[in-house]
């Protein structure tokens, strides 16, 4: 069998974190095919089911990605992302997901560089967890 | 039959974020506007910028419309702009201008960029072959690039062009292009325009430490940056790498930081007697970035001479740069750097405070770099035949920044007038646009009516089949990187889709008829296209769609270049093509649940409502009325005029307040479209977007009346501040400077015989108790007393004790001018301020000679306070009535503080002048002329077209929590206890999606993201790859 390659989906505002991996992109730096992008117009309408339903659905990790605090075109919604996402991550415990799977992070426009760090090191950070204990379950059941 | 009137075009010169404003606030009225810019890119300075105070972020998006979004750009503005009516040309410079006012023929001369972009794959291979490498200009030569090149990283489209300088010609990169799009044998062209008026928004030069001798002794090595150096310093785009700031000499982290400021500016001996006005607050955010941003152990010093902090929210931003981040600010002014053989860098100052000499070493030193205006004014005024004032700058009327003296239809914004910040950029590029617009309805222009297409009716209860259209892009090879027919072949396996056409060119002409053709025949009732640069074209596809009968909101557009790309180094083309068909999944499932979404017109009252009668007030009502918009005039006071028109005769720079106002008022009266209501209050109001209904009390008859419009401009001014510090009010001696300018003015004070007369400054300002904030015109307000009394008696000795001299900009020539005059100026610190106390009858004051170092008393024959400005009490009932924000000051709060400076969240409510923040009579006018047009764009459309993309509410699910009405940061959603329902205003909605996360039983959602969709992109996304792998 190959070596474990985590899925992770991704959720990225239309504004600074969609615009900062199409930075990366168009500059040449590659980032891990493992992080499937879903664009979303903003971090706060990240609802906490999508994350569910990711996690469900096979995901290793859930990355959400947003504005700088402060710095949200809706004014304030990466600051009810942080609210939500410090809440279901503590949820997500409770079923056995670690935290170290669902990760918030704010990646600017012009932070292409960064967005590229983040995703090798989430990808790499999840190699090393494997695959989501909900999926375990999945493969002992089915 | 009407003649048809010519649509109003508009040459906007120069892209900075000023020339963007002017054209996106044209383009939203319906002008055709014509950008320019010299450069090869779009963005000015603003380009280099990834900072902006007060958030310390970037924020550009927000100067996007926010109604009619379909028609411009929803991505991240640092990318590039779209809009329909507005045509970019870039690396474009004007040659000469014929004609006159209303009909100008303008010559471009368009550089050869030898890259045709329309031809432009964007794969830049290129770049990687070309042999020659120089010092990158946009990273100020902190990093390299080749001599073809995209002068902006983060521009879309890429846009590269070749430095002909550079390029030795060697035809590398015409080998490895395949789409031709290289031509080193290109030629620059002369194009002629026609255009109805011009605003020049070209900003100006900076400062440039090589060129300038007086810059010398500073500019010793290459750590000694500029400011927008080090702008590109923290950039993650320029040269910022692992958290740290890296020395240009040798990559070594920096961690002492020095920042000099006024470099270039406020020298008189170079004749540069001004200050750049944006250095401060630049250096304060640098300061402050450089702390959070450049590792632990970053010390930032600010040498400075005035910390001039006089914009709104600028004195609260340094005193957190101070008390939360720990910059240190020494004012003197450092004569030079060294530099010591280990490259650090030692400055010699001298600290006021201790009094003593320090020398100390940093490792990067930064240049507050200015303004140098003239040549760029010397420029335009040659080629438009319009005249310089005595400083050498573009002549503009006199009450105003924007319009040029005797020259109709020539107007000016941006740093033209003087560097400016962004919120004055904002302002200024609004206000241009509405001086534009004032003119071109003046000469009967018409706007852009748009081809009316019948939007096909949808039914949503057929089942979902999707037709993919694949675009070819004509014969530019640029898709090679995708085998059309593999997939085809792929997409054609999904479920749902129903045929994949492969359309030639969709953009092309022929080809969008052919593309109609192919695409009616289809049984499918959905589409999805692919194509390059989606945002550019995505209105003009969606046009083709409608025209093939689709329903435009079931149609959906994606990058088909793009997303194969993303996070792909050198991929094959089957790699890639199966990356693709893999992405275009999940488009499928999102169009797949996509509700048809209906795009409703709510009409919008025609009358616009305008509070406060003031300098601010009546400009907007003349703005408007004159645009044919019924406007009532509401004023607290039993005359028009405000504080400055009824009390100040004359201002340090020449103006008549009181003159100007009577002459306004005049024109107020005659007008016909103004109705006035004297006396007068708004006391509140009902209604919601377009349609207000606000209650007006009258204060002497006690009566009532009631007021229905669809606009609201608030310019409530405010009025000298009191205080009781310092004896105010216990004797006639001790005085406002409001009170000493009335009573020079009227001669009821005398000062022939007086000897000793001290100004204090910032009198219960820039504390924490009192006025945190800067008054911005009392400075001004001091000089022009002190003067006036040393013209009266020319033997009085006038002192001026004061925190920083907020003399910004051109102000700063009154500045020189009273310390020749022999006004002396002492500085004094908030923690030593000066003591007064009654002797005999006369007021004694005590305080530190800074210079000497010791305590000074002095009997003051007159002592006079500057009390700074206080925003109207009325705001409080005003805010309220409208449902707006108070700052912790009582101005009213616009939404966004750099780049929505005169608008509210919600659309239709503007705010001008001093209820804004203390400003100088210019700055009020030019404000009140940019809420004047914001109203007039927004009324002219005469109903608010929502987006078809907002929240709606099922109502079935819905428990009336109204938590969504809560949570909503556009104050969208509403509780009607009518119908006790959660109501949206659809106009008001910027689709967010907030409300859809908070309710907790999916009664709210947003048309085009809902729950439904986003589950199957999930899906879609976390989907076996396998499952669409081709067999072999």
């Amino acid at each position: 069998m190959s070596e474990f390659e985590p899925k992770i989906v991704a959720f990225f505002c239309n504004w600074c974190t969609f615009t900062a991996a199409d930075l990366a992109g168009t500059s040449r730096l590659s980032y891990p095919p493992n992080i499937k992008i879903i664009r979303v117009m903003c971090s706060g309408m990240v609802d906490p089911k999508f994350v569910l339903k990711a996690f469900l659905n096979g995901a290793d990790g859930v990355l959400v990605g947003g504005c700088w605090p402060g710095d949200c075109h809706y004014i304030n919604g990466n600051f009810k992302a942080r609210r939500r996402v410090a809440l279901l991550t503590e949820i997500l415990k409770q079923y056995g997901i670690d935290e170290e799977r669902f990760w918030l992070r704010w990646i600017a426009a012009s932070e292409g560089n960064m967005l590229k760090e983040v995703a090798d090191l989430m990808t790499a950070k999840l190699r090393e967890l494997g695959p989501s204990p909900l999926q375990q379950m999945g493969q002992m059941v089915g | 039959m009407a003649e048809k009137k010519p649509t109003g075009t508009v040459l906007v010169a120069g892209a900075g974020i000023s020339g963007i404003k002017a054209a996106i606030e044209l383009a939203e009225v319906g002008y055709k506007v014509l950008l320019t810019d010299a450069s090869t890119q779009i963005g000015g300075i603003l380009a280099k910028l990834d900072y902006q105070f007060p958030t310390d972020h970037c924020g550009m998006c927000r100067m996007l419309p926010m109604v009619g979004r379909e028609y411009s750009s929803q991505y991240c503005m640092r990318k590039s702009l779209f809009h329909e009516n507005i045509e970019i040309m870039p690396f474009a410079e004007i040659q000469a201008v014929h004609g006159d006012a209303g009909n100008y023929k303008v010559d471009l001369l368009k550089r050869a960029r030898y890259v045709d972009p329309s031809l432009c794959n964007e794969l830049e291979e290129c770049i990687a072959v070309c042999p020659v490498e120089v010092a990158d200009e946009f990273n100020h030569g902190l990093t390299k690039r080749r001599a073809i090149y995209q002068a902006i990283p983060h521009n879309t489209p890429k846009m590269l062009a070749i430095d002909m300088q550079a390029c030795t010609s060697c035809g590398e990169c015409v080998k490895v292009c395949t789409s031709g799009a290289i031509n080193l044998e290109a030629q620059d062209e002369m194009e002629t325009r026609e255009v109805h008026s011009i605003i020049l928004a070209s900003g100006v030069k900076l400062y440039n430490t090589r060129e300038f001798e007086d810059a010398k002794s500073y500019a010793v090595s290459p750590d000694v940056v500029s400011s927008l150096a080090f702008e590109r310093m923290m950039s993650s785009s320029g040269s910022y790498r692992d958290g740290e700031i890296k020395r240009p000499s040798d990559g070594k982290p920096a961690k002492n930081i020095a920042w000099i400021q006024c470099m270039g500016s406020r020298n008189r001996r170079q004749k540069r007697d001004y200050c750049s006005s944006i250095c401060c607050m630049f250096a304060l955010k640098e300061a402050v970035l450089a702390k959070e941003k450049g590792g632990p152990g970053v010390e930032s010093t600010i040498f400075y001479m005035d910390m001039r902090t006089f914009g709104k929210g600028f004195q609260q931003y340094r005193d957190d740069a101070v008390e939360k981040h720990g910059v240190n600010l020494i004012r003197c002014r450092v004569q030079g750097v060294m530099k010591k053989p280990d490259g650090a860098l030692e400055i010699r100052y001298f600290d006021p405070e201790t009094n003593e000499f320090f020398i100390k070493e940093y490792d990067l030193v930064v240049l507050s770099t200015g303004q140098i205006p003239y040549e760029t004014h010397k420029k335009w005024a040659d080629l438009l035949n319009v005249g310089l004032d005595s400083r050498g700058l573009l002549a503009t009327e006199e009450y105003s920044k924007i319009r040029l003296a005797g020259k109709p239809g020539l107007f000016i914004c941006g740093s033209l007038m003087g560097l400016t910040d962004v919120s004055e950029a904002m302002s200024s590029g609004i206000a241009a646009a509405g001086e534009a617009t004032k003119f071109l309805c003046g000469i009967g222009a018409d706007t852009v009516k748009e081809e009316e297409i019948p939007e096909p009716t949808a039914n949503e209860r057929e089942l979902s089949q999707v037709s993919v259209a694949l675009c070819k892009c004509g014969e530019k090879p640029g898709a090679e990187g995708i085998d059309y027919a593999l997939l085809s072949a792929e997409l054609q396996k999904y479920h749902s889709v129903g045929e994949v056409q492969i359309v030639e060119s969709f953009c092309k002409d022929n080809g969008e008829t052919a593309a109609v053709d192919i695409l009616s025949q289809t049984k499918c009732n959905r589409l999805l296209i692919g194509a390059c640069q989606p945002f550019m074209y995505r209105q003009n596809l969606k046009n083709v769609a409608r025209k093939a009968g689709f329903n435009s909101s079931l149609v959906e557009v994606f990058d088909l270049f793009g997303i194969a790309r993303q996070g792909m180094t050198q991929p094959s083309i089957k790699e890639w093509t199966m990356r693709a068909a893999h992405e275009v999944r999940a488009d499928i499932e999102k169009l797949n649940f996509k509700p048809a979404l209906h795009v409703s017109a709510l009409p919008i009252n025609q009358n616009a409502l305008v509070v406060g009668g003031g300098f601010g007030g009546m400009q907007s009502a003349l703005s408007l009325a004159i645009r044919g918009v019924p406007v009532h005039l509401v004023e607290k006071d039993g005359q028009l005029g405000g504080y400055l028109g009824n009390n100040v005769e004359a201002t340090v720079d020449g103006l008549a307040p009181m003159a100007k106002a009577q002459d306004m008022q005049l024109k107020v009266y005659q007008n016909k479209n103004i109705t006035v209501h004297l006396n007068c209050e708004v006391e509140s109001t009902v209604g919601t977007l377009g349609s207000f209904e606000s209650k007006l009390v009258y204060k002497d008859s006690g009566e009532t009346s009631y007021l229905h419009h669809g606009a609201v401009i608030m310019a409530t001014g405010g009025h000298e501040g009191a205080t009781t510090e310092y004896g105010l009010g216990t004797s006639d001696l001790v005085m406002t400077q409001g009170q000493l300018k009335k009573g020079l003015a009227s001669g009821d004070i005398d000062v022939s015989g007086t000897e000793n007369i001290v100004m204090i400054q910032c009198v219960g300002s820039r504390q924490k108790e009192g006025r945190r904030y800067c008054s911005r015109i009392c400075c001004m307000w001091a000089i022009a007393n002190a003067l006036k009394i040393k013209e009266k008696n020319p033997d009085a000795r006038v002192f001026i004790l004061y925190r920083d001299v907020m003399t910004y900009g051109f102000y700063e020539q009154y500045y020189s001018k009273a310390r020749t005059a022999g006004i002396i100026f002492m500085n004094y610190s908030l923690d030593n301020k000066p003591q007064m106390e009654m002797v005999e009858g006369k007021p004694v004051v005590k305080f530190m000679d800074t210079v000497l170092n010791e305590e000074i008393e002095l009997t003051a024959d007159l002592l006079v306070l500057s009390t700074g400005v206080d925003p109207e009490e009325s705001n409080n009932k005003l805010a309220s009535a409208f449902k707006v924000g108070l700052n912790d000051d009582g101005f009213l709060a616009e939404a966004d503080s750099k780049w929505r400076p005169i608008e509210f969240q919600q659309v239709g409510l503007y705010l001008a002048g001093t209820a804004h923040s203390p400003m100088p009579l210019k700055s009020v006018i030019m404000q009140a002329e940019a809420a004047a047009q914001k109203a007039y764009a927004y009324l002219s459309g005469r109903e608010v077209h929502t987006a078809g993309v907002v929240s709606k509410v099922k109502d079935a699910h819905c428990i009336r929590c109204q938590r969504c009405v809560n949570i909503c940061p556009y104050g969208a959603r509403s509780y009607d206890d009518m119908e006790n329902c959660i109501s949206v205003d659809p106009a008001a909605c910027q689709a967010c999606g907030m409300c859809a996360v908070e309710c907790q039983n999916n009664a709210a959602e947003v048309a085009g993201w809902t729950d439904k969709q986003l589950f199957a992109v999930i899906d879609a996304k976390l989907m076996d790859d396998l499952l669409l792998s081709p067999v072999e």
